[in-house]
């Protein structure tokens, strides 16, 4: 059975070509350490964290790749922007629609720093309270936090008012893209973006073991990690120069070098890809929607979205929708929580979930009728077999 | 051995130091753009700078190199030569 691949909001599959050339020719080719000697393979390693900083710079509007600090993942960016950034009591506001790599950090910082933190309400999960973060951003907040698009509905939240209003009150903000990375036009400077968090896998289409977090300059913060940069070696603590402040130790340079590619096979298709995958968001949203049991949550309208759709069949458990979805269809989608309680709780779904699916640039218009034939054929069935439950 | 202190660059050469390795990296290529010479070497011990690598330049470029990097934003540190007793000096900057 071949498999459908609906689970690009978890990770992008497959991954471009050049994406794969470009790990193996940096394993093959290069192998070196970047900033450890000045010996030709590591100055092309280096090379390699150079480029693609200025890639992200140029898709993101950065004023400055120096500015970019390379991570493992969104979460550790956002590990790195919130515990390198908030201080002792410090006021946050965030919203109803965070990933747990948002709410755990933000948790312990609550415990350790006693930070405060209002969550504003995202009704239904189809859009923000603009009206209830302007009355959080009443009291003094050094930080706004805010997700793009919901891993969970795939709403995509307001982000250029967001940054308006945050930067009106004089509050930071941080915008988790997760979701939206390599999918939605993001320019941190007409959107008054602060810190910028991305996975490399997603969106960007990259290796796992990649991702990136941008400060705006001037933003005080504090590395998570200390350790060799291969600069100023003779001193304990870490450099103040930019990126080496928050380089430690020897980074992912084959990962780094498939990001790169992704980026510019995404920073040449972006509104390509944003069509395409509102094209499948909306074939999917007509067919699930015009099915009786089918329950679909977030907003109706592609535009509003990224092509992250969650769904239930009425008095079956998301758990059971997805066994059935993978070993009779081969369709890998995702059920549960998401990792977003709070989404959830939002749409009303906590603690069951929802069944997720989420096709990418990749994602082909037989695939996606295979699954809407899939879970009509699960529907009916179901649909049977209660009515033979109710006989007995 | 008088070998051990031979310096990297002769009578007609001096080095280039930049901030970080990252904008040494970036200059290389505004080197190669503009046909300037050049060759990476490690930075020489006697020279105050936070970057382990340093570009050797040939004397009759460093005005140009100082042009290069206040153009393209690149913090140049200085340009450095070998004094009569084989110390660095500071011979250059932006």
């Amino acid at each position: 059975m071949k498999q459908i691949y609906l689970d690009n909001a978890a990770t992008s599959f497959p991954k471009p070509s050049g994406v794969l050339r470009a790990i193996q020719t940096t394993m093959k080719r290069v192998g070196a350490n970047p900033g450890r000697g000045s010996y030709p393979s590591a100055r092309a390693a280096g090379r390699i964290l150079l480029e693609t900083r200025e890639t992200l710079a140029e898709l993101f509007h950065i004023p400055s790749e120096k500015n970019i600090a390379f991570t493992l993942n969104a979460t550790e960016a956002i590990n790195l922007a919130l515990k390198g950034f908030l201080r002792s009591g410090d006021r946050v506001v965030t919203t109803s629609l965070e990933h747990n790599s948002v709410i755990r950090p933000l948790h312990e910082l609550v415990r350790s720093r006693k930070i405060q933190v209002e969550t504003v309400p995202c009704p239904d999960g189809k859009s923000l309270d603009l009206a209830a973060l302007k009355r959080a951003l009443q009291k003094p907040t050094r930080l706004v936090v805010c997700v793009h698009a919901s891993n969970v509905c795939g709403t995509i939240l307001p982000l250029r008012r967001i940054g308006q209003l945050a930067r009106t009150k004089g509050a930071a903000l941080l915008l988790d893209a997760a979701q939206s990375a390599g999918v939605l036009p993001i320019d941190v400077v007409k959107d008054q973006i602060d810190f910028l968090c991305a996975p490399g896998h997603k969106g960007l289409l990259g290796p796992q073991g990649t991702g990136f977090l941008y400060f705006r300059d001037g933003m005080e913060l504090r590395p998570l990690m200390e350790g060799g940069t291969g600069s100023q070696s003779d001193r304990p603590e870490m450099p103040k120069i930019l990126p080496d402040r928050f380089q430690a130790g020897t980074p992912n340079t084959p990962g780094i070098a498939g990001l790169k590619e992704g980026v510019r096979f995404v920073r040449n298709r972006l509104s390509r890809i944003r069509e395409k995958e509102m094209r499948w968001a909306e074939l999917i949203l007509d067919s699930l929607g015009s099915m009786e049991k089918v329950v679909l949550y977030g907003p109706s309208k592609p535009e509003s979205r990224v092509s992250v759709i969650s769904f239930n069949i009425s008095n079956m458990d998301p758990a059971e929708v997805g066994n059935w979805l993978e070993q009779r269809f081969g369709v890998s989608c995702r059920v549960g929580l998401h990792c977003a309680p709070s989404a959830h709780r939002s749409i009303g779904t906590f603690p069951e979930g929802t069944v997720r699916v989420s096709p990418g640039y990749f994602t082909t218009r037989s695939e996606i009728r295979s699954f809407i034939s899939a879970v009509e054929s699960m529907v009916m069935k179901h649909g049977k077999r209660k009515k033979t439950a109710r006989k007995r | 051995m008088g070998s051990e202190k031979k310096p990297p660059v002769n009578d007609n050469q001096a080095v280039a130091v930049f901030d970080t390795t990252h904008e040494t990296l970036k200059a290389e290529r505004f080197f190669r753009r503009n046909k300037i010479p050049f060759k990476p070497i490690v930075k020489p011990r006697g020279i105050e700078s936070q970057c382990g690598m340093a570009e050797r330049i040939e004397k009759p470029d460093a005005d140009q190199v100082i042009s290069m990097s206040l153009e393209n934003n690149l913090n140049l540190l200085g340009i450095y030569t070998v004094g009569l007793e084989g110390e660095w000096d500071l011979w250059k900057c932006p």
